[in-house]
């Protein structure tokens, strides 16, 4: 065990009762009594129908929860989820309840899950949403067996989506950590992943439990970290993750700049892997992929533009610091086109980002400040993205995603003179 | 007659020539130390530029935009003009220390006030130094902040908070100096009194609607607010 000090005491005890098992699932938890519920009683019907025959524990690593959230997860029983199931459990499903030290956040209850994983010698360990109530017993599955059987050791969820659903995700991140780490993830801020019993070992080692990372954006550390170390990946098809209530105290803001952050501290700390250039890999998909959804939606366009527009004008010093001259006289140049004609081009996009990225490696300003910079220009590009898609059936976007992906590594080599130019500044 | 003449010429240049070997030497020390001084203050200053630029010191303003202040006002980078300071103030020493070594009451004087002027003199500057970088890192975190609330007029915001700010650190540099003080600080009491009830007048009476839009959009009434369907994660 790498570190066992932020391990209770109790829950040692409970471990050690517990002895060897084959599968553990984990929950991180917070106040989510609603959803909480389902997601155990999933687990339990899981253990029941496709793994009968393992060893199996379900473990929640709480941050606190006043709301009911442990008598909810103790008081859950299988029957209640699936009152008709054909198999039970043929060995004993253990449960802990494990109450966690320190900053609340869900680095720490990942690295508590992690180390009763490793403890317990499990042989897959499967972390899932406890905010949500789509888990199904079908994703437990789906997510355990890549790693039992294939030998994979990290998997990958993915999720069928709208086309204009996670446009954060798709213009940004995947592109960007495809290109840095060349692997086809398309969901790397995870939600739901399966590890093997060396990654488990392995991301306990790893530096990505304190700071930036472990904040705001573990999930993405720990896909960069199997990544990096070179473990064997995969994705695996699951069904639709229902969003939990938006919580509008969060603004798009503070999301561009947790996410995008936590990917610019990526990467700062794996500067010596992506700085060695690399063709990307196929991740193979296991399971049925499912199609985009592709029903209207409401959508202010304008609202986006206007911000863009007016964020060009108004916070023009702050990018005059941070955007090279060249693609700040393009990214001006789109201010004067119409709402109808608002083509933000991948390539424009892909320097852009890239400028941010090394403006935020030199600290030419308050990193903060400089990824608040970033929302008002990553609402233009999302708009055009709208724009251009709004026809659009799965695979044209499909095919749009794939050349905006192509602009990122093709231009992987103008990051790298950025990031050296800004090295020797 | 004539002998008591040439008597008093005689005493008279001996006077000057024993006044003169006595000035001499102090004059040929005055030339020396600032001589010396040129090229102490020279290595010194080169010396503080390879330091600064060697512990990054100019990527640390380039953060803070103390460079884009700089280059504003035509001039240098930090670690030029901060060893282009150390150089003159050096010198200044030197030249004053030459002075003093002259005799004079009125030069030892000037030297003495110098000397105790210069803690002073560091101060004021410390103080400014502090201010403007304080007023482009608030400024800029009000202009963001303003933005991305989509509060009107965010530019004019940050502009007003900049000023402030720096209007503040000088007045509080040139108290620091005592210069002035009196006119100083009245001024200022003066000037943020006038911009303080400009603004409640302007708010109060001109700016109505303007404080009502404003009021109503941070405290809107319950209503249904047609939000986009669209996800970012």
């Amino acid at each position: 065990l790498a570190d066992d000090s932020f391990l209770t005491d109790e829950l040692l005890k409970q471990l050690m009762a517990m002895g060897e098992v084959d599968i553990l699932v984990g929950l991180a938890t917070y106040n989510n009594a609603d959803t909480v519920g389902h997601v155990v009683g999933a687990a339990q019907a899981a253990f029941a129908k496709y793994f009968h025959r393992e060893r199996t524990a379900l473990i929640t690593a709480d941050a606190g929860s006043r709301d009911g959230t442990l008598e909810t997860v103790r008081s859950t029983d299988v029957r209640d989820f699936h009152p008709v199931l054909a198999s039970y459990a043929l060995r004993t499903v253990h449960q802990i309840v494990a109450p966690y030290h320190g900053i609340p956040g869900k680095a720490n209850a990942l690295r508590t899950i992690f180390a009763a994983a490793e403890l317990s010698r499990a042989k897959v360990c499967v972390v899932v949403g406890a905010d949500h109530d789509g888990v199904t017993p079908e994703w437990i599955d789906n997510l355990v067996r890549p790693v039992r059987g294939e030998s994979f050791d990290f998997v990958s969820p993915l999720y069928p989506r709208h086309k204009f659903e996670g446009l954060l995700l798709k213009n940004l991140v995947y592109p960007l950590t495809r290109a840095i780490y060349g692997l086809r993830i398309r969901e790397p801020l995870g939600g739901e992943n399966a590890f093997s019993t060396r990654l488990v070992a392995h991301l306990l080692s790893q530096s990505i439990w304190e700071g930036e990372l472990a904040r705001f954006g573990i999930d993405l550390g720990m896909t960069a970290a199997a990544a990096v170390g070179g473990f064997r990946v995969c994705e695996s098809a699951l069904g639709t993750r229902r969003q939990a209530g938006r919580d509008d105290r969060v603004t798009l803001g503070s999301v561009v700049e947790q996410v995008v952050g936590s990917l610019f501290a990526c990467l700062e700390l794996h500067e010596r892997h992506w700085q060695a250039s690399r063709s990307p890999t196929e991740v193979p998909v296991k399971g049925q992929e499912q199609e985009l959804a592709l029903e209207p939606v409401r959508i202010n366009r304008k609202r986006m533009f206007d911000r863009f527009r007016s964020a060009v004008v108004e916070l023009g010093s702050v990018l005059e610091q941070i955007l090279a001259a060249e693609t700040l006289a393009e990214v001006r140049a789109l201010t004067g086109k119409s709402d109808r004609e608002m083509h933000f081009p991948d390539e424009l996009w892909a320097r852009t980002v890239y400028d941010f990225a090394a403006a935020y490696h030199r600290s030419v300003m308050h990193r903060g400040h400089l990824l608040q910079a970033l929302t008002p220009l990553y609402l233009g590009r999302a708009g055009s993205f709208v724009l251009e898609n709004l026809e659009s059936d799965a695979p044209q976007v499909d095919l749009r995603l794939e050349e905006l992906c192509l602009a990122f590594e093709r231009l992987k080599p103008y990051l790298q003179e950025r990031w050296k130019a800004s090295e020797e500044r | 007659m004539g002998n008591k003449v040439i008597d008093a010429l005689e005493q008279a240049w001996g006077s000057s020539l024993e006044a003169a070997a006595r000035f001499l030497p102090r004059l040929l020390a005055m030339f020396i130390f600032v001589v010396v001084g040129w090229f102490v203050a020279l290595l010194l200053g080169m010396v503080v530029g390879r330091v600064l630029r060697w512990v990054n010191f100019n990527a640390l303003c380039r953060s803070a935009g103390v460079t884009e202040l700089l280059r504003k006002a035509d001039l240098p980078a930090p670690d030029v003009v901060l060893g282009r300071l150390v150089f003159w103030v050096v010198w200044i020493v030197f030249i004053l220390s030459g002075l003093s070594a002259l005799g004079l009451r009125p030069a030892e004087d000037m030297v003495s006030q110098f000397f105790l002027f210069i803690p002073q003199l560091l101060a004021a500057l410390l103080i400014l130094a502090v201010g403007i970088l304080l007023a482009n890192f608030v400024s800029r975190a009000a202009l963001l902040a303003a933005f991305n609330a989509n509060l009107p007029s965010a530019r004019l915001l940050s502009n007003l908070i900049w000023f402030f700010i720096v209007i503040l650190a000088v007045t509080m540099a040139l108290d620091q100096l005592s210069l002035a003080r009196t006119v100083v600080l009245t001024a200022f009491a003066i000037a943020f009194g006038a911009v303080m009830l400009a603004l409640a007048i302007a708010f109060g009476m001109g700016g109505r609607d303007v404080a009502r839009r404003m009021l109503e959009r941070q405290f809107p009434e319950e209503r249904a607010v047609e939000k986009d369907e669209l996800s970012h994660l």
